[in-house]
């Protein structure tokens, strides 16, 4: 490693790296190797991506003689089957990985996402899709079936036709969430850039977003976020589902004066001034 | 011969990453029999379908897709017989006998105007959802194919058939990738994924526009702006994939800016799931920053606003504005209306969507309309 000799592709032996000498005499191999019966090694270097360098090596027991010439030949060649092979997994994992994460990530805010072929039918689903299935949104035989409110059956299935010939988006399709009041807003995201891959086809991606408010975000956060007292947070947490000052003062076992007085010193510290605007600021601040 | 072998398998693995280069592969499996060229017919369970082929192909597969695709006997028998169930290389004679051959027109023709006549077939399935076969052309002055031949084309589909797979992996989690930094993307979300020294992997087109005095990517490094964050984030990449470190709600990180003057908000989501050392080293993602930007940019589009909340375009124009937080007057005056017009159209789209008050609507409206 000190003299660079496992750059990519490069292979080694130990004849280009000890003398005669330092095989009979140095500990590594009479005293570590030898234990082992093993003597002789061959490396190849490989690198399967910029940031990573990787060695193979070969031990060879006492009794082979050294590597020849030919040997590291096909060593070599075995070492670019395996770079190519190391580069493949690189892409692969590094890309699962990625895919697992950013799921996550859609999980938290609670957006439901569908992966669908071009016939609708649905290659994978995360669970807060799941948990907005219900009248509005169902999986019959494999394929994603919705029930818009405006009755047109037909809507997802134009919208994803129209991907094809369409530069603009389609509209979002409103459905009935799963509990009373509840409204999905179905997007079908334009496919991206890039033709029809060859055996994996067209994908298409559903985001499907709740209009019910979700979870109170936690004051604590909102605390740390907007500098406030954590009694400014909880008010501003209240407020900002879009309840009105009254309601929040009864949710919260205070006075609606307490409430207003509270509201006007988070507007100051967090630069609004209504609660509209604090209600909009909130949403675009908190992962649910 | 061995060499034209290795150039092969080389070539098939070369198509695994990049399916472009299949046309080239499948020359190569051809050179491996001395033989014209070679192709790779596909369908889905979902009805699509398709097939590459060698340039040299190119034009008897012309042919092919104009007049020939359903009347292919050999195809026909291959799929309906189970051919590929029962052996792993096909030829000719397992499809149809020396008189059929005779007059069949596939054999009278078609091969004959391009000089092929003799073919060995071999079964390449990646998945369950996916039939594929590749099959190899030979000149018509050529012997049919004998058992070693089809036994190394077998061989040579083995290596096909896992190059498949593997591209099938790699892009299904590619598309998902690029599907999801989309939709993150349109929900306003910035997507940064970094490598351990916080190099940026990727990232989103709505982090892109985050970028400015609060954060930046100097010399392909994520940059944030505040000592806190900066702390933090160096701790996050410090983590290893090993340990069990499921944050399960992270705390966002504000990191202050000039201009615009709210702070952005930051989480730093640590990736995990490696099971094994290998796929550690092998790996480069391991934390995925998310940036919300808490300025509102521009209210949102009044025909979103109206295909959700099923209202008129006019109501619609007023919903996006008061709904992105603008007092009535304000709202108003952008329009070009008197404040007593805009209140009455609110009133109108209270009613419709089922709210009573500003806020109510902001907080729907916020949340259901993507940018």
């Amino acid at each position: 490693m000190e003299r660079s000799y496992l750059v990519s592709g490069d292979v080694t032996t130990d004849r280009h790296l000890v003398t005669n000498e330092e095989i009979e005499s140095h500990p590594y191999f009479t005293q570590f190797l030898a234990k082992f019966g093993l003597k002789w090694i061959a490396a190849v270097g490989l690198s399967p991506d910029s940031h990573i360098d990787v060695a193979i090596s070969v031990q060879g027991a006492t009794s082979r003689g050294p590597f020849s010439d030919r040997e590291l030949e096909v060593l070599g060649a075995l070492g670019a089957h395996a770079e190519r092979s190391l580069r493949l997994s690189v892409r692969i994992f590094d890309q699962q990985l990625a895919r697992a994460t950013l799921q996550q990530a859609l999980e938290r805010l609670n957006i439901g996402v569908f992966a669908l072929d071009s016939n609708c039918r649905v290659l994978f689903s995360n669970s807060a899709a799941e948990g907005m299935m219900g009248d509005g949104i169902a999986v019959l035989n494999r394929k994603l079936v919705l029930r818009p409110m405006n009755e047109d059956v037909g809507a997802l299935d134009n919208a994803v036709r129209s991907l094809a010939t369409d530069k603009r988006a389609p509209k979002p399709i409103m459905v009935r969430g799963p509990n009373p009041g509840r409204l999905l807003a179905c997007y079908v995201l334009p496919s991206l850039k890039g033709p029809t891959q060859p055996f994996i086809g067209s994908r298409v991606f559903v985001l499907l977003v709740d209009s019910r408010p979700g979870d109170r975000p936690d004051p604590a956060i909102l605390r740390d976020l907007l500098d406030l007292t954590l009694g400014e947070a909880r008010v501003a947490a209240v407020v900002g589902l879009g309840m009105s000052p009254r309601e929040a003062a009864a949710k919260l076992g205070l006075t609606e004066e307490t409430v207003r007085t509270a509201l006007k010193r988070v507007f100051s510290k967090a630069g609004v001034s209504s609660q509209s605007e604090l209600t909009a600021l909130l949403t675009r601040l908190i992962l649910r | 011969m061995e060499t034209l072998f290795i150039t092969a398998i080389e070539a098939i693995y070369a198509a695994a990453t990049d399916p472009a280069a299949w046309a080239t592969a499948l020359q190569a499996i051809a050179d491996c029999f001395a033989d014209v060229g070679a192709i790779l017919v596909y369908s889905k369970d979902d009805g699509s379908f398709g097939a590459i082929e060698s340039v040299s192909l190119v034009p008897l597969m012309a042919e092919y897709r104009l007049a020939w695709g359903h009347r292919d006997i050999r195809a026909i028998r291959a799929q309906e017989r189970g051919l590929f169930i029962a052996k792993d290389a096909i030829t000719d004679a397992d499809v149809l006998s020396a008189a059929e051959m005779d007059t069949d027109p596939v054999y009278t023709e078609l091969l004959p105007r391009f000089g092929l006549k003799y073919f060995a077939g071999v079964s390449v399935s990646p998945d369950p959802h996916i039939a594929a076969a590749i099959s190899v052309q030979r000149r018509a002055d050529k012997p049919p194919y004998s058992a070693s031949e089809l036994e190394l084309l077998t061989r040579l589909g083995r290596h096909a058939e896992r190059a498949l797979r593997l591209s099938v992996e790699l892009l299904d989690a590619q598309l998902s990738n690029d599907g999801m930094r989309e939709a993150l993307s349109r929900l306003g979300i910035g997507v940064f994924a970094l490598d351990s020294l916080g190099r940026v992997v990727f990232s989103n087109p709505a982090a892109e526009r985050v970028e400015g005095d609060g954060l930046a990517v100097l010399g392909e490094r994520l940059q944030l702006g505040s000592a806190g964050a900066s702390a933090a984030l160096a701790s996050s990449l410090q983590l290893s994939l090993g340990q069990a470190h499921q944050v399960p709600d992270p705390k966002p990180l504000l990191i202050p800016r000039n201009f615009p003057k709210r702070p952005l908000t930051v989480y730093l989501l640590p990736v995990s799931g490696c099971a094994t050392p290998a796929q550690e080293f092998l790996t480069q993602v391991r934390v995925i920053v998310l940036v919300m930007d808490p300025e509102p940019g521009a209210p949102p589009d009044p025909a979103v606003v109206r295909d959700v909340l099923g209202l008129t375009l006019g109501e619609a124009k007023v919903a996006a504005l008061i709904g992105s937080g603008l007092p009535p007057r304000e709202a108003a005056a952008k329009l070009g209306l008197t404040e007593e017009t805009v209140r009455t159209a609110l009133k109108r789209v209270f009613s419709k969507v089922g709210v009573s008050r500003q806020s109510e609507l902001t907080a729907l409206l916020t949340r259901l309309v993507l940018r």
